[in-house]
């Protein structure tokens, strides 16, 4: 984390995809106070839950 | 006071059998579009009658759990500091959000660690896209930048003006000042007493900052700010996020729930 977005490794993800772990990442974690206090491992947690069915997207974060 | 945990996780059938049986209403939650469970997100809080087993549970699921902390009208009433924290955030700042180009534009980053995030300090006015779209709201938080407020012009000067709170301008990525917003100037820092927050240590350049304080009210200061607003000395956040908590007295809290000002809330700083 912390990371320049450019430099980051990429997975293509279709638009229904991307609207569904938006919107787990947002249950999850929400905006606000939930956002400005979550820890590395929150974060780290709740990716390994939301992508636990796309191997290439844990690839590419490195979980 | 009540401790709340917002509880997430995939949950097969045995274990929502489980958390019904333990008097949760489990949500129908949503498909993460493969082979696996729904994903599921509710909260439940500390008083709950089952709470010890359920804590061992998601403990044992490996469960995502954000804690909070929810404060009564009187609580909050009752302290002489608060820990203002926001209800959303607007917008990246500016320039080049895909390669964080603010840091640059925005700080000094000669004492900044892009490890751990600590020791920016700023050179120059924020930059935001264009106007923010503010609906209801008056004051907002871009996103990464924790330890800073933007309001519209009308709340600066309706609230913040008569507690001698300052504002600097805010720009568009080509310079034009914005006619919307303004940044609130927080001059005055004050210590937060350390003793029991847990740390995050930087092997990179050695500092220490507090992980986010969310059981219970903000650390108390070490000594009441002459400022109606103030920064903590102490940074706070985890990973490479790092920034200082944000401190109002009571009656500027008070003065901004009278004048409806709506984007961000307030927690008591606890008492020596």
């Amino acid at each position: 984390m912390g990371q320049n977005v450019r430099q980051m490794a990429s997975v293509a993800v279709n638009p229904a995809e991307h609207q569904a772990f938006t919107n787990a990442w947002r249950a999850a974690i929400p905006y606000g106070a939930g956002t400005q206090n979550a820890t590395k491992e929150t974060v780290m947690r709740a990716a390994r839950t939301i992508y636990a069915g796309h191997p290439a997207l844990l690839e590419a974060l490195g979980l | 006071m009540k401790i709340i945990h917002r509880i997430s996780l995939r949950a097969t059938a045995k274990q929502r059998r489980e958390l019904e049986f333990l008097g949760i209403q489990v949500p129908e939650g949503v498909s993460l579009l493969d082979d696996g469970d729904k994903f599921i997100s509710f909260e439940v809080n500390e008083g709950h009658a089952n709470w010890s087993i359920l804590q061992e549970l998601f403990r044992k699921w490996d469960a995502i759990d954000v804690v909070s902390t929810q404060f009564s009208k009187k609580e909050i009433a009752a302290a002489r500091w608060l820990n203002l924290t926001p209800d959303w955030h607007c917008g990246y700042p500016q320039p080049d959000e895909l390669a964080f180009g603010y840091r640059e534009a925005t700080y000094d980053t000669s004492e900044y660690c892009p490890v751990c995030g600590v020791g920016l300090k700023q050179k120059a006015p924020f930059q935001m896209r264009g106007e923010p779209k503010w609906g209801r709201r008056s004051i907002l938080q871009l996103n990464w930048v924790y330890d800073e407020y933007f309001v519209t012009p009308e709340a600066w000067k309706s609230v913040f003006y008569s507690f001698d709170v300052g504002c600097q301008p805010v720009t568009d990525p080509m310079g034009n000042v914005l006619r919307t917003v303004v940044q609130l100037d927080i001059k005055e820092t004050a210590g937060v007493v350390t003793d029991e927050l847990a740390i995050e240590h930087c092997s990179t350049c050695n500092r220490v900052k507090y992980l986010p304080v969310v059981r219970g009210p903000f650390p108390s200061l070490t000594k009441d700010p002459s400022a109606a607003m103030a920064r903590t000395k102490e940074y706070f956040g985890s990973g490479a996020s790092a920034y200082n908590g944000i401190l109002l007295n009571q009656s500027l809290a008070m003065a901004m729930a009278d004048a409806g000002i709506k984007g961000a809330s307030v927690r008591p700083v606890a008492l020596l």
